[in-house]
Parts: structure tokens; sequence; C-alpha cells
């Protein structure tokens, strides 16, 4: 694995953030559902997770009596990417600029960074919760992608949820082989949350 | 202490937004949004000059008085607009012969008026053996009027990009007081028999 410094995971994060937001970048992705859903979506949570890691030298005393052992900030990652979810938001999304707009900052600000400063601090069992909880909601997603009869966006065809389905299943299939390697190979050492940060 | 405030806060700002976001935890996509906005605000429709089969002009304020049940279609459209259409006749050969064109009068609307002439949309209209008298096969005489049309419907047209379109479909029933007042499922002629009896009452 390459390791990259702290400052260079922020700074990474910014680009990933202003690449995303190019009118090309947008529309390839946004032109399917998949990219819009499957990969924009989780993109704009991984720059923000990105400069988050960036951040954290900064933030880890400032924030942490208010982020007790990251669950807060883990509960606004889950509800901002619940938000953005909904089917109805993504058509938002692609119809209202400032949805767009808000979609472009409140995943990265409110989903990516708060994951980055409290994953670190949430405890084994916290984070138990947030894998299973992804891994059952990429199998629902996808039986009801794969299922449903029904046009779940104004702005995509049925036969795009079916694709988005599938998607879901296969990134689901990988997650749960990576997680049972995991778990095979995990030392069951977190480290303190006072333990200093490399790069710092 | 703070961590407790702080996660009890965002709990509740965050199920507040989610909660407003599906109406009630009642809708999670767009079209199911509109439906039950309409259903609780009926919207008026803008007074929409258009153009029917016969090549003459009515408004769709001139329809008030009766019930209008209206799809949106373009008539090159092989797969949901034939779907809608026939819901549509289903609900005219199922509704009391008296009614028609009298209370109910049915309406499509297409909203590629460049491509659909008076000439294909008599061809349309043929299809389906529609009688002028009590159903439209129609354009917008000014596409500038369109947009507004399409907007108040909560319909997103959007080019398919290989010379048809992408569209929401469903069929919407506009009351007497000139209110687009239900929308219900294109394939779903109960439904729409159901929505006429409720808003002729």
């Amino acid at each position: 694995m390459i390791e990259l410094s702290r400052t260079r995971q922020g700074w990474l994060g910014v680009i990933l953030w202003a690449a995303l937001a190019l009118t090309p970048v947008r529309r390839l992705f946004e032109a399917s559902m998949v990219g819009h859903m499957g990969v924009q979506i989780p993109l704009l949570i991984t720059a923000g997770w990105l400069i988050g890691c960036g951040l954290a030298i900064v933030f880890r005393r400032d924030f942490g009596s208010y982020n007790s052992h990251g669950v807060p900030g883990i509960i606004l990652t889950l509800f901002v990417a619940a938000y953005w979810m909904l089917p109805r938001n993504l058509d938002a999304a692609l119809e209202k600029p400032f949805m767009e707009l808000i979609k472009f900052t409140a995943l990265p600000l409110l989903a990516g960074i708060p994951l980055a400063l409290s994953w670190p601090r949430l405890a084994l069992i916290g984070r138990g919760i947030v894998w299973s909880n992804l891994l059952a909601m990429l199998f629902v997603m996808a039986w009801l992608y794969i299922e449903s009869p029904v046009r779940i966006c104004n702005f995509y065809l049925v036969n795009q949820q079916t694709l988005l389905g599938w998607y879901c299943f296969k990134v689901g299939i990988l997650l749960s082989a990576f997680l049972v390697m995991r778990a095979f190979t995990f030392n069951f050492h977190i480290p303190h949350p006072n333990t200093p940060l490399s790069g710092e | 202490m703070r961590s407790l405030t702080t996660g009890l806060l965002i709990v509740v700002l965050g199920s507040w937004v989610l909660w407003n976001a599906t109406d009630g935890a009642r809708t999670f996509t767009s079209e199911g949004a509109r439906r039950l906005s309409v259903r609780s605000h009926p919207r008026p429709v803008p007074p929409v000059l258009l153009q029917d089969q016969t090549g003459s002009q009515l408004n769709m304020q001139d329809l008030r008085g009766r019930l209008v049940v209206v799809d949106f279609i373009y008539t090159r459209c092989h797969t949901l607009c034939a779907v809608m259409s026939g819901t549509l006749a289903t609900l005219r050969d199922d509704l009391p012969t008296a009614q028609l064109g009298k209370d109910v009068v049915l309406l499509s609307i297409s909203f590629d008026p460049e491509h659909d002439t008076v000439k294909t949309l008599k061809e349309y209209g043929a299809r389906y053996d529609a009688l002028p008298g009590n159903w439209h096969i129609s354009r917008v005489v000014h596409s500038t009027a369109l947009p507004k049309l399409l907007h108040t419907f909560g319909i997103t047209v959007i080019p398919n990009g290989m010379g048809g379109f992408k569209h929401n479909a469903a069929i919407h029933v506009i009351d007497k007081q000139g209110r687009l007042a239900r929308i219900v499922g294109y394939d779903d002629p109960k439904a729409a028999i159901a929505a006429v009896e409720d808003l002729l009452k």
C-alpha cells in the first residue's frame, strides 16, 4: 500500500473534489444511475474523507469533546448519506442547480469529513455496526433496484435501475469477501484516540 | 455530555430533514411526491392554447366544468406512450357513454410539437379510435408555453439522444375547477376510473 502523508491526503481530496465538479466529469457520471449513485456520490464522500484525514491533524483536539468515540460524527455521516440515497433527491440534483450545489457541498463536508474525523475514534463494535449496515443496505438496494417494476427516478429509465441493482450486488459481494479476509487477518488492536497521528 | 448533546442534535435535525424530504416517510421518489402533492393541494392548470387532431384550437381553460383526463405523449413513442394511451382507451370504453365528452374529456398532449403535426396527431388518434368529441389528441400552439405546462404537471422530458425522449408517465385528472387533482399510474385503468368517479361526486 502506498502511504501518503496526511497533508498530501488532504490535498488529494481537494483535487478529487474539484475534478468531480468539472462539468464534463459531472455530465459523464450523471448520465447513468450507476455513475451517479454508484460512483459520483461515493467519490464525493471519499474526497471529503481524504480532506478530513488532512484536517485530522488540526481538528483532533478541538472537536474531541463534541465527538466522543466518534459516535456523533458517524451519525452525521449516516444521515447525510441516507438523504442522498433518496431517489427524489437525485432527481432534484439533476433538475435544480441549487440542489446540485447542496449535493457537492454536503457529501464531502458533512459526510466525508466527519467520517474521517470519527472513524479512528470509533470502537470496534461501532465499526462493525457501520460495516454491517453498509452491507445490508447494498443488498437491499440490489434487490429493490433489480426487482422494482416502477421507475424510481424520473431522470433514469428502468433498465438503469436494474444495472444499478446488479452493481450494488457486485459491490456487496466484493465487500463481504474483503471483510471475511480482514476478519482472519485483523489483529484486533485499535489505537487509542490519543495516539499521535503519522504526518504530524 | 457535549458529545451526547451533539449526537442528539444531529439525530433530531437529521430525522427532521429526512422526514421533510420524504413528506413524512410517505414518498421516496419524485413521482410519488408529485402524486401526493396534487392530491393534498390541487394545482391550477395554466391557460394553454392547444390544437387537436382536427386542427381546431382549444384553450385548456375552456374545458372547465368537465373532468379532463390527461396524458403526455409524443407520437413516435411506441413504449410508455402506447401503454398510457391504452389506459385512456380502456377508461373511455369503461366509462358510461353518457358521461363521455359531457362530464369527462380525454386529452393527450404532445410534448414534441415540432414533429407532431395535426396529421401525425390524427394518425396517433386513429390507433386508439379516438373521437375528437371526447378525446383530443393535441399539441401546444406556442411551444413557449410547453415548459410551464410540463412543470405544472411535474413531467420531466429529456431527449434520449436517439431522436426520442425520456419522460415520466402517468394519468392526470383535472377537476371541474380546472385544477390538477389526481395522478395515477400510467398502466392502471382501474385507478384512473376510481379517480374519475371520486372527482365526479
